[in-house]
């Protein structure tokens, strides 16, 4: 058994989980502090965190870090949410807390934020079945709705919408004067849903609604936790979300009396929850109860070897790439060519390379995406890739892999740039494994060029300084091999191993 | 259809002042009970007094406020502070008498006849008692004293609240004062002296007596008004009055007082007058000229003067209560035994994870609460222990073991009330210890007083992190927990840890929890709750279930709550009240409270325990806590109540309600006319609750020492000392 300290400082709230971690118990909440504090007010006010909110945050810091100390936690972990992103001093502002609190921070991309509380519902016992009978599930943010379509257990697609709790509190502030601005603004956010349920959700009906989100602004969250399974009928918790709305003051859940405490905040999250409800077509609410904070821990646990984790997200994010590709138009047989290949030689050389199995996920996602600019311009198609990927969402990479995935995908069709040319947006280790996955691309790529599939039963080894690369052919590789010399010189200069075809005729 | 009616009528509620007024009597009554051992009834009429004399601080002076402050919002009962002045002078001036006659007609007579004398007036002294109380005087009292006069150099001195005094009148044996004159101009021989009665003192002197078998005792004051004299030498002193003063000399506002009181006094600062005198009591007799003097200076309204027949303060007789030998007059003490579960415990900790404990105090030791802590501290398993402290005892070892356990590195957090009144000093000093020791101290919430009591202690055991949990009705207090009835509950179950673990990081200045697996809090969340689960015995009576509510308490007085247990009555719940104190319900209102019962018990021990019963269509269930149902207790403290769900626990607990209820030997009823009469007793079995509970506690004590006797003892004895066999 572990205990394991989880600090997530949020924009308007900072939580301290204690969890005990064991494999008969899993993740044991032990213990839970939560305190306020005004990181979204100071940007919003002033564009970035101001000392006395710093100040006090430390404090807390420290405070907590103590706290999950005395229940034994070797590990206490500080996280500072997306929404610091948004301080000019974002970068001081870490330095100090790390300074002061004597603890490693991390600061999250909203990527990384969201796959976080993404895999905390993904370790929930009931979620395997629930995207086996499809679901949307909708992560309710500061800023943003980031709604993911499971279908038949895998993912479809990653949308963000922009409109979330602290942004809709904004509009509430400013048409709070208008008369019917309590009916007008549900319009302003069924907008935004009808955009994404015309695009994905034509002809597929959803059994489950998975509502993720700060659980503290939201009374449904208690109560829905103490419900069987967490479920609620659809029709139901949209009625009671609707008496929650009418009454501010207490309201009346299956005869139980429970507080509601009025404030804008709340407000907004009960009106984008209610829209959603009602929009998003499913039989169930799924109201897990957890957030950035269980993922965290489950996310260390796994990544320890404390856990094993009950869903792959690996294949999460490559069905998201997959639905991408699709989407896009990409030719599947030459893609799946592409990833036997490229699999093949990333796992031949991996002495060589020094990669690990995320760099092999990020392997293989540039192998599916890398042409689905194809769909916008065929002779710009690596940029228009880079362009897709890059604003698309896919669940469980993080800015920086996706970002990783994109440029590698760009440099596919045009020369190298060296390193200084990128170092604003990525460090020399990321640099590196772009070039070394560049080169696998190229080389694989080169394999299928003429988008046949010529080459089958491939089988890559390293023999006398050489990978050889020994396939079988069904006709003439001759275009592909003369492709390929070109592309195994900067494989050779990224390796120090040359890459050689063999060829065994059918 | 059932008659439309206003719940919230004035008509249909006490006023809480008169109330307590009535509570007192029922104690006072305890000391005029002939069937009480002589000491017990001194100690009641003591307490009498010492109640009355915080009532006046604390009570008094927040309506004078008011009356000061032009504040003419009336209470539930509908009085404005002025009437309920004039009615509080009334009834408190007749408790006075009384408590007087008791004192003189029936205590200090029979006193006299179990050959205990005590000398209220010097002149009664033989000669060498009288030699002795100056010898006594000159060595003990006359250092200490500082006597004072008046005269235009010297102003009227700051007399302080609630200290003994004494008034004289004294004449220069030269040719008077040259600076008083009385109105002709004429010059006034008299002067004013007064000195007080030195606190540091004893006030009860035991001197030599008459005759053997006896004891005999005097009062300081009676020493020091025989030797008056000799504080002013150049002067007679004409006549010496004992007088006592109360003062509103409290900054703070009484909790209880209407909120929106504060603003209107804020309003009206510059009429407050701070250190007001609230109340002047002198002996009965005083010369008019040194009651003007007192009340001209003192600046004393006449309704405000209690004229005493005897001797001021009655509360040397606790003092009178603990004197050595005379045990016969004294009820016998029945010492708490152990609870039965923790007889042969060696680790509390072990016992405690069989089942949940519930305690019985005074009839079950509080030492196993002491223990816990005690155990914790050494506890190499223990993280951390948590505690709240609102009244803690002298010498705590509570305390002790908390700083000890800080000592041994763990991690102590205490939250120690600074505003528990009248205990603020003493708490200051603890906290200040335990925060020496490495504990951190929480001195309460702004605006709020803790008064839950509440310990957490945290261990990290073989299968994780496990959480033990004590909820009392009482403080932690060993003392009084030998004096107050109280309950406790002990356990490791996981749904009260985790709440226990909210309630401090909430007390630690974090975010309330999302959600209570079993503790209600106040100030949020319990009125609430007890509204609803009020609503949910009134909702099965008019569904034609059968319908109950049975609530032990301190004080009854929130109306918000009273006006829902009229709403339940009217429903047809059967409601029974056991309410110690201050009940601003009225019974027996046609329409209105006529399923109501109220009762009261005033016995030896004091009636502390908050057990709150709902039947809930047979799905019984139990809470208990340290909320009162009085405005402060819902709204301006944070309180808890726990439910007790351990089916021998239940038990305990019901049985506790149901002898409480069948008590008809000290259970007062709370009749139509809003007076309180015993119960009828003609043809019923006796049953006194607290009796009951001690003897069951001291027949389950000889039952476990039967068990333990025929048990062969096995020394385990040193190797070397083998042979001592």
């Amino acid at each position: 058994m572990k205990v394991f300290g989880s600090i997530y400082v949020g924009s308007y709230e900072v939580i301290l989980k204690v969890f005990e971690i064991s494999t008969e118990k899993k993740l044991k909440e032990i213990d839970e502090l939560r305190a306020s504090i005004s990181i979204i007010s100071d940007i919003s006010a002033t564009g970035s965190v101001s000392l006395k909110t710093t100040d006090r945050l430390c404090n807390i810091l420290l405070d907590m870090k103590k706290t999950a100390k005395m229940y034994g936690a070797e590990v206490v972990k500080v996280f500072i949410g997306n929404a610091v992103s948004g301080a000019s001093n974002a970068l001081f502002f870490s330095e100090q807390l790390r300074l002061r609190v004597k603890a490693p921070i991390v600061r999250l991309s909203n990527s990384e934020q969201r796959f976080l509380g993404y895999e905390a519902v993904a370790s929930e016992d009931s979620f395997a079945d629930m995207i086996k009978k499809d679901a949307v599930l909708v992560d309710v943010g500061g800023a943003s709705l980031q709604i993911t379509l499971f279908v038949k257990g895998k993912i479809v697609t990653t949308q963000h919408v922009m409109l979330g709790a602290y942004s809709l509190r904004q509009i509430l502030d400013m048409l709070k004067n208008l008369p019917d601005h309590r009916n007008q603004i549900p319009v302003l956010i069924d907008k935004e849903l009808d955009a994404f349920i015309k695009a994905y959700l034509q002809d597929i009906k959803p059994t489950y609604l998975i509502l993720l989100g700060n659980a503290s602004y939201f009374n449904v969250n208690t109560k829905a936790r103490s419900l069987p399974d967490k479920c609620v009928k659809t029709d139901e918790f949209i009625d009671f979300v609707k008496k929650l709305r009418k009454k501010s003051e207490s309201v009346v859940w299956q005869d139980d009396v429970s507080a509601l405490e009025t404030d804008a905040q709340r407000e907004a999250y009960l009106i984008l929850h209610h829209e959603i409800a009602e929009r998003i077509p499913s039989k169930y609410i799924f109201i897990p109860g957890v957030s950035v904070s269980e993922g965290i821990a489950y996310d260390y646990a796994y990544k320890n070897g404390l856990l094993k984790a009950p869903h792959d997200f690996e294949e999460d994010v490559l069905s998201a790439s997959w639905s991408l590709s699709e989407r896009y138009g990409s030719y599947r047989p030459h893609l799946e060519a592409l990833l036997d290949y490229s699999v093949q030689i990333f796992d031949a050389l991996k002495k060589y390379h020094g990669m690990g199995k995320r760099e092999r996920l990020l392997m293989k996602t540039v192998c599916i995406l890398h042409d689905c600019g194809k769909y916008i311009s065929l002779s710009e198609q690596a940029q228009c890739s880079n362009t897709i990927i890059m604003n698309s969402e896919i669940l469980g990479l993080s800015h920086n892999e996706r970002q990783l995935v994109a440029m590698t995908v760009s440099y596919n069709r045009k020369e190298l740039e060296p390193y200084e040319a990128l170092a604003d947006i990525m460090d020399e280790e990321e640099y590196c494994t772009m070039v070394k996955l560049l080169a696998i691309l190229r080389v694989a790529n080169a394999m299928d060029r003429t988008h046949k599939q010529k080459m089958k039963s491939l089988k890559a080894v390293v023999r006398d300084g050489q990978l050889v690369l020994e396939s079988q052919a069904d006709s003439s590789i001759s275009l592909e091999k003369s492709m390929f010399r070109e592309k195994a010189d900067f494989f050779e200069q990224v390796f120090s191993v040359r890459p050689v075809i063999k060829e065994k005729r059918i | 259809m059932e008659k439309s009616i206003d719940l919230s009528s004035y008509e249909y509620y006490e006023n809480r002042e008169l109330s307590w007024l009535k509570f007192n009597t029922r104690i006072l009554n305890e000391a005029r009970d002939n069937s009480l051992p002589l000491l017990e009834r001194m100690k009641f009429l003591s307490i009498t007094a010492s109640n009355l004399d915080e009532f006046y601080m604390v009570r008094v002076a927040s309506l004078k406020d008011m009356v000061n402050a032009e504040y003419k919002k009336p209470d539930i009962s509908g009085m404005t502070p002025v009437k309920q002045l004039a009615a509080i002078n009334d009834v408190a001036k007749k408790f006075v008498s009384l408590q007087y006659s008791t004192y003189n007609r029936s205590l200090i007579p029979h006193l006299k006849d179990e050959n205990i004398i005590l000398y209220d007036a010097y002149e009664d002294l033989n000669p060498d008692q009288a030699e002795f109380v100056d010898n006594y005087f000159r060595e003990n009292v006359y250092p200490v004293l500082t006597p004072m006069a008046v005269d235009a150099s010297r102003p009227f001195p700051l007399i302080a609240n609630k200290s003994l005094n004494i008034a004289a009148l004294i004449k220069s044996k030269g040719k008077g004062s040259k600076l008083h004159k009385t109105k002709g101009g004429k010059k006034d021989e008299l002067e004013f002296a007064t000195v007080q009665v030195p606190s540091v003192l004893p006030r009860l002197v035991e001197i030599p007596s008459e005759n053997e078998d006896a004891t005999s005792f005097v009062l300081l004051e009676q020493i020091i008004e025989k030797n008056l004299s000799n504080l002013y030498l150049n002067f007679d002193v004409v006549c010496a009055f004992p007088y006592r003063i109360m003062r509103n000399a409290d900054l703070s506002f009484d909790e209880d007082d209407a909120s929106d009181l504060l603003k209107e006094i804020e309003k009206q600062l510059r009429k407050r007058q701070w250190g007001e005198v609230i109340r002047l009591e002198v002996e009965d007799g005083i010369d008019k000229k040194l009651l003007k003097l007192l009340r001209d200076n003192l600046n004393v309204r006449e309704e405000d003067v209690f004229n005493i027949n005897g001797p001021i303060d009655l509360t040397f007789l606790m003092k009178m209560y603990g004197i050595d030998g005379h045990d016969d007059l004294r009820v016998e003490q029945n010492p708490p035994v152990m609870n039965r579960r923790l007889l042969n415990a060696t680790n509390l900790f072990d016992e405690i994870r069989k089942g949940d404990i519930l305690l019985h105090h005074p009839y079950e030791s509080f030492s196993p609460v002491v223990n816990l802590i005690a155990q914790a501290a050494t506890d190499p398993a223990v993280l951390a222990i948590k505690q709240t402290l609102y009244r803690v005892s002298g010498n705590s070892p509570i305390i002790a073991a908390l700083a000890r356990a800080a000592e041994n590195g763990k991690h102590v957090t205490v939250l120690v009330e600074l505003k528990a009144r009248f205990d603020e000093e003493n708490n200051i000093g603890w906290a200040k210890m335990l925060e020496k020791a490495g504990c951190h101290v929480i001195y309460g919430i702004v605006g709020l007083k803790t008064h839950c009591k509440i310990a957490l202690i945290v261990r990290r055991e073989d299968d994780g992190i496990r959480r033990y949990v004590h909820l009392g009705t009482g403080n932690y207090n060993d003392s009084t927990a030998k004096l107050y009835t109280d309950c406790g509950l002990l356990t490791c179950a996981e749904s009260f840890g985790e709440d226990a673990t909210a309630v401090f990081n909430m007390l630690s200045g974090y975010s309330e929890p999302r959600t209570w697996n079993k503790l209600i809090v106040a100030p949020i969340w319990m009125r609430k709750h007890f509204m609803s689960l009020i609503d949910r015995e009134i909702k099965h009576a008019k569904d034609g279930d059968e319908a109950m509510i049975i609530a032990k308490m301190n004080s009854l007085c929130d109306k918000e709550i009273i006006e829902k247990l009229y709403e339940a009555s009217r429903a047809g719940v059967k409601i029974s009240l056991i309410v110690r104190g201050i009940c601003c319900l009225k019974t027996g209102i046609p329409g209105v409270s006529e399923n109501i019962t109220v009762t009261s018990i005033v016995g030896n021990y004091l009636e502390h325990a908050r057990i709150f019963y709902f039947f809930n269509k047979g799905q019984e269930e139990i809470y208990m806590g340290s909320a009162d149902w009085m405005p402060r207790n819902l709204d301006k403290r944070v309180e808890i109540i726990f439910p007790v769900e351990d089916e021998s626990a239940m038990a305990k607990a019901k049985h506790i309600l149901d002898v409480q209820l069948k008590d008809n030997k000290k259970a007062y009823v709370l009749k139509a006319d809003g007076e309180y009469a015993h119960k009828d007793k003609r043809g019923k079995t006796l049953v006194g609750a607290q009796e009951t509970f001690s003897e069951e506690a001291k027949r389950q004590d000889e039952k476990k020492k039967k068990e333990w006797r025929g048990i062969t003892f096995t020394p385990v004895f040193a190797p070397g000392n083998m042979d001592a066999e």
